[in-house]
């Protein structure tokens, strides 16, 4: 967008100016240097979401930058070599301290660890010989620590997928010989029997847990998006309620709240769907969500909930 | 309105989750997000806009989603072990002729992370768990122990009278008259076991026989009064305030009738002593040779009463028999006092204290979600909140019923019968 950087061109670098002056280690860079990569973060965060942002909010936004890492990143661009160097020793940890959580073990958390730098250092090369580094991609507005993590992250979830795809051609291809097998084995004079004792019940039972999951879906597509994020985050991932406010921006008494709202919400939605889309009674629904909630897993967690309401109780006994 | 926690739903989406397919399937058609966004997301640190944009973006792409996900736990495992090396480092000491900066010793952990940095938690928390359990148990055998000994007086006296009838149908007699017994003792001892410490008590029944009998007495016609029954001196006979569940005929008229009986069966013993228990206190007076025996305890009368069983052991000897009654006599002499100390005891460790003001004759009390309910002798559970106000009478099953609130239905439930609860200012009856 030449125009718009030719009408914030002034601003950025101004901005560049300020953000060498704030490092403790320029490295020996020039505004120059760092003027593009400010003016790429400048476009991507600010002008794209809002052409007309204000002097102010762009004045706001570079002061924000993290300016040691930034200059770090630029001169290892440079291929400076100290730079590199104190790139590695310093942050060699938190990749592979990444990369462990990601692997089995030590030697392939090494193995990562060694791809991620690999990536980071940039072993192609571009038509014109430049070496194509991810360390581009940095922006500065973030820790360069969390950064790491990331990229980490983004290869590990890069890998997974790969192997999943190849495991899931394996299964099924498993799941096709039984299958052969099995129609091998009851062709002929074998004979299929049933082990269902009353098939109506298990069809019905069937069909009425299929309805619900998919009123249950359904209901968590309508939610609004942070809202469906937060219970994704909550629910398909693990998080804590303490890490999803931190990465939201709220307390974690908020993201509590929110949560309990997102609840209400659903089962609203759920109850909303199965009475007018699938002609459940009311009652049938009610008495089939609390069917349900007591087929609970048992977890490790829920014993020691369960052992210490126990131990509550006791000492309200004894009393 | 303030939502709570939703049990159900919970467990529906976490049902959901679990069946989620583990490949990462691509289901969001915008590009993805860079590693600089995600990370600038986890930190908070994108614009209001760049935020709403990767919120639409995240809520609907599972890879991005799992990326982000994955480096909050990591920066929120970063922020944990720097705020322990920041633990650490504030608590080195300086070591003096070295370099100014202070040397930072190896991390400090607490000691409450250390627990639970324990690798194997599970097993310790079964460990513990078993441990709690097994202290439990203990607590309530020691409890149930000393409680017994008040239950075991009654069931003592129908052994001896059993056996004097002749043991081999005494099961049957004494089955009755203990169930008797027991449903009487059922409030001072809730766990009682039928038979224990019966040879443990016969040494404390020497003391006063008579108190003991009538004190026995009194608990088999009044199931509900034994207990402030027993707390009266000892030698005298207390009419229940509850209505009596036995006909049986008053102190004086038993003893008559169990003289009838006795000189029916007129005998004298002649050089025979009687033969105490093992476990019977040695100063028990012996039966001499040409004794007249005394009259027999009103409980032996009672229980020759109610139970017709009892007829089939009279072909035992009735020397052994006389024994037996001499035997019961001398041994319940310290009876009153014993169930008197036994009943303080008794009332120190119940776990549901009786208020004070309690009218005589309310009988087994149980403590429901916190809430205290008295047993009337017509099997009624009244709440000790419950205080006279007008009543909401609700069958089980109605309509009604069911719009309860799920705590007070399972007060109810856990109850049994026709309970009175009082709740949220209201009372309710339900049946």
């Amino acid at each position: 967008m030449p125009a718009l950087a030719e009408k914030h061109k002034n601003l950025v670098e101004e901005a560049s100016a300020r953000l060498l002056a704030r490092a403790a280690n320029a490295r020996g860079l020039a505004a120059t240097d760092v003027f593009a990569r400010v003016s790429a973060t400048v476009e991507k965060y600010v002008l794209r979401e809002d052409e007309n942002a204000s002097v102010a909010d762009i004045k706001e936004f570079t002061d924000a930058l993290n300016a040691d890492d930034l200059c770090l990143i630029i001169a290892c661009e440079k291929n400076d070599e100290t730079a590199w160097s104190e790139l590695v020793a310093k942050y060699d940890s938190t990749v592979k301290s990444a990369a462990r959580k990601f692997s089995g073990n030590t030697e392939d958390a090494e193995d990562l660890a060694s791809s991620i730098w690999a990536e980071l250092y940039g072993l192609k090369e571009t038509a014109e010989g430049a070496r194509r580094s991810k360390l581009g991609y940095y922006s500065g507005r973030g820790s360069l620590a969390g950064w790491l993590r990331a990229v980490v992250s983004q290869l590990a979830v890069d890998e997974f997928r790969k192997q999943s795809r190849f495991v899931q051609i394996e299964e099924t291809r498993e799941f096709e010989n039984l299958a052969n097998e099995s129609s091998r084995e009851n062709s002929g004079n074998a004979k299929i029997v049933s082990h269902a004792e009353n098939p109506e019940e298990v069809f019905a039972e069937r069909e009425t847990s299929r309805d619900v999951s998919n009123a249950l879906k359904e209901a968590i597509k309508r939610l609004e998006a942070e809202d469906k994020l937060i219970l994704k985050l909550y629910y398909f991932d693990n998080l804590k309620l303490k890490e999803i406010g931190a990465a939201l921006g709220f307390h974690e008494a908020t993201a509590s709240r929110k949560l309990d709202r997102i609840q209400a919400n659903v089962r609203k939605s759920v109850e909303k769907i199965l009475v007018a889309e699938k002609g459940w009674q009311a009652e049938e629904v009610k008495r089939h969500l609390a069917e349900t909630a007591s087929k609970l897993d048992l977890s490790v967690e829920k014993l020691f909930c369960f052992w210490l309401a126990l131990l509550v109780c006791l000492q309200e006994f004894f009393k | 309105m303030i939502e709570e926690f939703d049990k159900e739903i919970d467990s529906l989406l976490r049902q959901t989750a679990r069946s989620e397919t583990a490949v990462v399937a691509d289901t969001a058609a915008a590009p993805h997000l860079d590693a600089d966004e995600i990370s600038l997301f986890a930190e908070n640190a994108l614009t209001t806009k760049a935020r709403t944009r990767a919120v639409g973006h995240l809520a609907e792409c599972v890879k991005c989603r799992k990326i982000l996900s994955n480096v909050i736990s990591l920066n929120a495992a970063e922020t944990e072990s720097e705020n322990v090396h920041a633990i650490a480092a504030v608590a080195a000491p300086k070591i003096e002729g070295e370099s100014s900066s202070v040397s930072i010793a190896s991390p400090v952990i607490p000691w409450y992370r250390r627990l639970f940095a324990f690798p194997q938690i599970t097993y310790a928390m079964g460990a513990l768990a078993l441990i709690f359990t097994g202290i439990i148990a203990a607590v309530i055998v020691t409890q149930n122990a000393s409680q017994n000994e008040i239950s075991t007086i009654a069931q003592s006296s129908n052994t001896y009278s059993e056996k004097s009838r002749g043991g081999g149908g005494g099961g049957g007699g004494g089955a009755s008259s203990d169930g008797e017994t027991q449903s009487s003792e059922t409030f001072l001892s809730s766990a009682a076991a039928p038979n224990s410490n019966t040879a443990a008590n016969t040494s404390a029944i020497a003391a006063n026989p008579n108190a003991a009998m009538n004190e026995v007495k009194s608990a088999e016609t009044s199931p509900y009064g034994a207990s402030t029954n027993s707390t009266t001196s000892a030698g005298t006979v207390n009419s229940p305030a509850a209505p009596s569940v036995l006909s049986t005929p008053p102190p004086e008229e038993k003893r008559k009738e169990q003289l009838a009986q006795e000189q029916e069966n007129s005998f004298v013993l002649d050089g025979v002593e009687s033969k105490t228990s093992p476990s019977a206190p040695q100063n028990k007076p012996n039966i001499t040779a040409g004794a007249t025996l005394p009259p027999p305890s009103p409980k032996d009368n009672s229980q020759n009463l109610q139970t017709a069983d009892l007829a089939k052991n009279e072909p035992r000897e009735d020397r052994q028999r006389v024994n037996r009654d001499k035997k019961t006599l001398s041994e319940t002499q310290n009876v009153a006092t014993t169930r008197r100390d036994d009943e303080d005891a008794q009332q120190q460790t119940r776990p549901v204290a009786k208020k004070s003001g309690q009218p005589q004759g309310f009988g087994e009390m149980r403590n429901v979600r916190g809430r205290n309910f008295r047993r009337t002798s017509d099997g009624v559970w009244i709440d000790t909140d419950y205080s006279s106000q007008p009543q909401t009478a609700i069958r089980r099953g109605t309509d009604e019923y069911k719009r309860l609130d799920s705590k007070l239905r399972s007060i109810t439930e856990n109850l049994g019968g026709t309970v009175i609860v009082v709740w949220k200012g209201r009372a309710y009856r339900i049946q």
